[in-house]
Formats: C-alpha cells, structure tokens, sequence
C-alpha cells in the first residue's frame, strides 16, 4: 500500500521517456519545461475510470467470498475482506456515478450487472432472513432492470452483429441477463479460490492497462509552426509537432521524429493548434444516437463544433501556387 | 429463481433442501465462470480492436504529410476531358475530378500541379515538367482500365467515367461507319498504347497510333487520315464547339464540320486513376470517389459531369447532328466501399459549394440525373 503513490510518478516519469523517443537530453529538456500540474491533470482525465473499477471490482469480490464463504471471509488476514468490511456504502455509491459518467457506452451495462450483484450480495449479507428484500433486490430488481437494458440497447445489438462486432454485442447482451443470474452465493469451497484468483487478475491487470492507456495520452498540445522571414516574404516551412514551450527569445516544438527544434520568435509567422492524435472511434454502433466508445461525459458535454482540418496541421505551407 | 428461495448465510428457516442449494450455488459459478469468460474475452476484442485505418493513417502512409504540392498527370489536348488553356490554367472533366480527389487528399486547388502526360507515359507515371522528366503522384488522363495494363503492373483505382469507343471522321466522309470493320483498309488513327489500337488491328484497319489526340484530329483535318477512334467521351470534344471564353493552348488548323459515329461498341471504357503502388494512396482515391458517389450532398461529380461532357451532347445528338453517340454515361460508375475510420461527427462536415458547381447541381436536378451510388 505504500508503494502505491509512486505508481502515479512512475507512469508519468515513464510518459516523459516515451515522449522523448528514449532520448535523455529530451527527457531532461520536457521535464524542466512541462507542468507537472498538466501532467497530473492528464494522468487523472486519462484514469479516472479505473477508481470505479477498482472500488467496484474489489467490493463484488468481497462480497462474493463474504456471501458464500463467510467463514473463509477473515478482515485480519485477506486483504480483499479487509477492503471489503471497511468499504463503506457511500463509497460504492460514489464509485458508481463515477463509473456511469466515465465509463465507455459499451462497458455500462457490464456496471449495471455489478451495481445489482452488489445490491444483491449486500442485501443477502445484510437482511439474510427478509424474504421480501431478497425477492425484491435479489430478483425482481435484476429482472426489471435487465428488461429495461434489453428494450433499450436492443438495436444496437442487432445493429453490433450485423456490423460485425461480435465483442461489442458481447458487452451489450450478455451482462444484463447475467445480473439476473449471479446475484446468490457460490460453492463455498470454490469461492475463495475464485475471488483470490480474480483479485490477484485485476491487481495484475489493472496497472498494465492504466499504464498502456496513459502512454497514450498527449501531454502537449499539437500544433503546426509557420517559420519564416515576416511577411510578404512567403513562409518557407512549417513545423507540425506538439509545443513545448514558448521564452522571451525561442518557441521550443518537439517535431513529429520527436527532434527538439528551437525557432526563433522572429521567425514564428504563425501558430496554430491541430487536433490530437485522440483515437479515432472503431465501432460503428451507437445506442440511440450514443456511439458506444463515448462516456456519458463526453457524450452530455459541449463539442467544438467541426471544422476541416488546416492542411498547415500536415506540413503543408499554405501559400503553396 | 434461485434467490427468493435459496438460504442465506443465516437463515433461519430454510425453503429448499441443502442439497438443491448447493447445486443452485454450482450453477451460478457455471454461470459466472461463462460470463467472466465471454466478457474477458470481449473486453479484450474492444481494446485491441484497431478498426479500419484513419484518413490521417492513409495520409502518412502514401506520403502526403508535408508534401507541398500535389502532382498530377494530365491530357493536355483533350477538349471537354482535359485541355491546357492559353493562360496555363487546364479545363475539363478530368480536371474537376483531379480537383475532387485532391481536396480529400488534403490538398487547396492551389496546392495541386498538373503536369502534361503523354500515353505511353501513363503507365510510368512520367510527365515532362518543363525541363525533366517527375514521377507524378497520380495519373488522370483518360486512362482507360484494361486487365493487360494491371498485368503490366498499373494500379487503377475504382471507375470515374464509363464511356465507350466511336469513330470521328469528317462530316464529308461518305461511307457510313456501323463498327470497326467498315474500316477495314482505312487509314485510321488514335492513341499509341491505347485500347482503341489493339481493336483496330483486329478489324484489318490501317492504324498509326500517336502520343496525342489533337494530332490525329489534326491528320484529319489535313485529310492524311480517313478516321480517328477513341473514346466517345474524348472524341465529343472535338465535335461540340469550344466554350466562348476557352482559349486552347494548342488550337487545331483547318477544322471543318466532323461526323461522330457510334460504332455499337458494347465493351465499355472505364477510365481509371494510376495512383501508382502505393496501397494508401489507392485506398485514398478509391474513398474520394466512394464519397462522391454516395454522401448525401456531394455532388463534384455530377457537377463535373454537367459542366464539360454532358454540355457536349447536343452536338453528338441525333440526326441531323452527327450522332447519336453517347457522350459518356451520366452516372458515376459503381465503386468499392472503402472503411475509412472517422469521427462520428466528421461525416458532417461539407465541402462548400462554389457559384459554377451549384448552378450545374441545379442543371443537374432540372434533368433529374444523379450518382448511381455504389
């Protein structure tokens, strides 16, 4: 546990060495100029939806393991029932919006399944002898909400498989029938092996794919440099890359081989931003209008409205003729 | 069903035996161990899925990032198709088209250079310059696509035009022209290296083939050739009278009235882009024409079509004109869906219209003539 903080450092130490190309001159030059609240900000935008996953992932496990083998389910000695006994509800609850908001379209209903086993694993542990909580938490609530799911994601099912995207059908189909099915214990004997197995999984998987995720993101904007004599002298290159800063005397770019150039203020004719190397979506299936790799975030927010990309942002000098 | 009836940890007084329990408890491991599976299995589909390439992927790989300017390899004798004016500016059907591809390509109109090509230099690629010989990014010079020129290792992309051959003769011309064999013994010319060659050797003709065009109009002009085959859509522009304001470059001496004869040809000519071996820039190419004929509101095509072939029809009409021989076909041929990966919202984005292409999108919808669609 407190080795953990440093994963954060690591990963953005990491991002700087990857940006550099392994080049240590550049290392060293992007460390002395980017912010290291930039870096931060990018670090928590980029893995904000792992802390869902993690608090989710760790209290379904719990509770499996406290549900179906509670004398196995021992706070001093595994540290999931630890986590698990001391993760109050709220937190969950947090985690959950937090989830809903930050989540890709197509993982949803995937948070819909663990919402209700969790429900229902809680309610189980909690009120084992009401018959009328476990009837309506324990089964009515996962049928009404996998009904609900399958009216509404029907479409994009349908549309999913004839596109093709037979794992996007996956992700979209089967958790709501499965939320149905798995809110109740497990074989006693079986379940601490598979919760174990299961967390060791996530906490192995979990900061290879955040560390992947984050080695994506770009730390600094993308830009295209206009360089030449000031005008009307034409403009004699332009330098497409991402700004790393800008003194009193140069404007520094790390170019697209992720050479370091120094241009001269006076030779900046113009500055323009381009759009970043974000990923372009793969999937064609949207949910009434949701494409599927969108979150509620992205898909609720303001988008800048389109417009054709300057061919400056391609190296291309614009007064070419 | 299991849940309202199954025990619990504590449970005081249980409803099902312990035996059923159990096995209720090995049925949903069955179950989760299913799910868990299919959903590893999916998640692992989703975030290793790369999808189709990006425009900017296929950008980069046919080397267009930082290319200034765009070469293209033009006919520069063909009136209606494509033809040097005296102020150096090009003008035709091909040209629209060079213009359309290049703009998906991510290049202005003033970020595109035509360069005059020669027939047999099509293939290659090589264009003269004006003091050496470059290799040109794209060829758009009434290329015709034929199985012989891809076995030779050309690269066309999908059709833009399907025309057909026909025979140009002078309108003094006495015998009539019904098929390639009622010029058996004639002296006929038409392009070197061309499909129309090939087919009038077949027919016993007495073929020259030559780098140009304009000079076989011109040998028939001069009266040193009986006739003149090609493709109609070429050959149209000779027939139809210039434009008021175009200005040849190379003008013709001594035209006199010409008879355009269809010569009921059923092998038609589709006329292809040589994007060279560049897979990307195949790619790109074949995506602007996919575009043009089939999003809504795109309609460079049809606006290319109205302003330089279908303006020539009138004159390759019916009797007593000099035809009828079809112009070209006025739809866009059908062409391969290229996957291009995009942002949902870049679909929305349209190329604005200038005042020329509307008014011949208006002409366009008057004569109720539109892309075929892919």
């Amino acid at each position: 546990m407190t080795l953990l903080p440093a994963f954060p450092v690591l990963l953005l130490v990491l991002r700087l060495w990857q940006l550099s190309r392994q080049d240590m001159p550049t290392m060293l030059l992007l460390v002395q100029y980017v912010s290291p609240l930039g870096l931060l900000s990018a670090l928590l935008i980029a893995l904000v939806w792992a802390f869902p996953l993690v608090v989710l992932g760790t209290g379904v496990l719990g509770s499996v393991l406290r549900v179906s083998a509670p004398e196995r389910f021992d706070p001093d000695r595994s540290l999931l029932a630890y986590v698990t006994a001391r993760t109050p509800g709220w937190v969950l609850a947090a985690a959950s919006v937090l989830a809903a908001l930050t989540w890709q379209m197509r993982f949803l209903p995937a948070l819909l399944m663990i919402v209700v086993w969790l429900i229902g694993l809680r309610v189980r542990y909690r009120y084992p002898d009401r018959a009328d909580l476990l009837l309506a938490l324990g089964l009515v609530l996962p049928l009404l909400a996998g009904l609900v799911a399958y009216v509404w994601l029907a479409p994009a099912i349908v549309s999913a498989l004839r596109h093709g995207e037979l794992a996007t059908a996956a992700l979209l189909g089967v958790p709501p029938a499965a939320a149905v099915v798995l809110t109740g214990p497990l074989p006693r004997r079986s379940a601490p092996l598979l919760t174990q197995l299961a967390s060791y999984l996530v906490a192995a998987m979990v900061p290879l794919v955040t560390g992947t995720v984050f080695l994506q993101v770009p730390l600094l904007p993308a830009v295209a440099v206009e360089v030449g004599p000031p005008p009307p002298e034409p403009a004699v290159e332009v330098v497409p890359g991402q700004a790393v800063t800008v003194t009193d005397r140069m404007t520094i770019v790390l170019d697209r081989s992720s050479r370091v150039r120094f241009i001269p203020n006076e030779q900046v004719r113009a500055q323009l931003l381009c759009p970043g190397p974000e990923r372009v979506p793969v999937s064609e299936v949207t949910v009434h209008g949701w494409p599927v790799e969108q979150t509620a975030l992205d898909w609720m927010m303001p988008r800048q409205r389109p417009e054709p990309i300057d061919g400056r942002c391609s190296g291309r000098l614009a007064e070419t003729g | 069903m299991s849940q309202v009836s199954e025990p619990g940890i504590v449970t005081p007084t249980p409803l099902i035996t312990p035996r059923r329990a159990a096995r209720l408890r090995l049925i949903r491991l069955s179950a989760l161990l299913v799910v868990l599976v299919l959903l590893a299995v999916a998640v692992v589909g989703v975030v290793t899925a790369t999808g189709p390439p990006t425009l900017a992927d296929l950008r980069s790989q046919a080397g267009l990032d930082g290319k200034q300017e765009l070469l293209i390899g033009v006919k520069d004798d063909q009136p209606g198709v494509s033809q040097l004016m005296e102020d150096g500016s090009y003008r035709g059907f091909d040209i629209d088209i060079a213009y359309m591809i290049a703009a998906d390509l991510g290049f202005k109109r003033r970020q595109v250079r035509f360069l005059p090509i020669e027939s047999e230099d099509r293939a290659r690629r090589q264009a003269y310059d004006g003091s050496a010989f470059v290799t040109v990014d794209l060829v758009i010079a009434s290329y015709s696509i034929s199985q012989q020129r891809r076995d030779q290792g050309v690269v066309f992309s999908e059709p833009y035009l399907e025309t057909e051959q026909s025979v140009l003769t002078l309108s003094s011309y006495s015998g009539p022209v019904n098929g390639l064999r009622d010029l058996r013994g004639r002296r006929v010319c038409t392009l070197a290296t061309s499909t129309s060659e090939l087919r009038l050797r077949e027919y016993g003709a007495e073929a020259s083939g030559k780098n140009r065009i304009s000079e076989c109009v011109q040998a028939l002009y001069n009266g040193t050739v009986d006739a003149v085959t090609t493709d109609a859509a070429i050959l149209a522009g000779f027939v139809a009278p210039l434009a008021p304001d175009a200005k040849p470059k190379h003008p013709l001496h001594g035209v006199k009235p010409l008879r355009h004869w269809d010569i009921g040809e059923d092998a038609a000519e589709k006329w292809g882009v040589n994007t060279g071996p560049n897979h990307a820039m195949k790619e790109l190419v074949d995506w602007s024409l996919y575009q043009a004929a089939t999003r809504p509101g795109r309609d460079a095509w049809d606006a290319a079509f109205e302003a330089n072939l279908a303006r020539e029809q009138p004159a390759n009409g019916p009797p007593p004109a000099n035809g009828p021989q079809q112009v070209a076909v006025g739809q866009q041929p059908e062409c391969r869906k290229v996957k291009v990966r995009q942002w949902p919202w870049e679909s929305m984005i349209l190329v604005p219209l200038d005042p020329a292409r509307r008014a011949a999108r208006r002409a366009g919808r008057a004569r109720g003539r539109g892309s075929s669609g892919c």
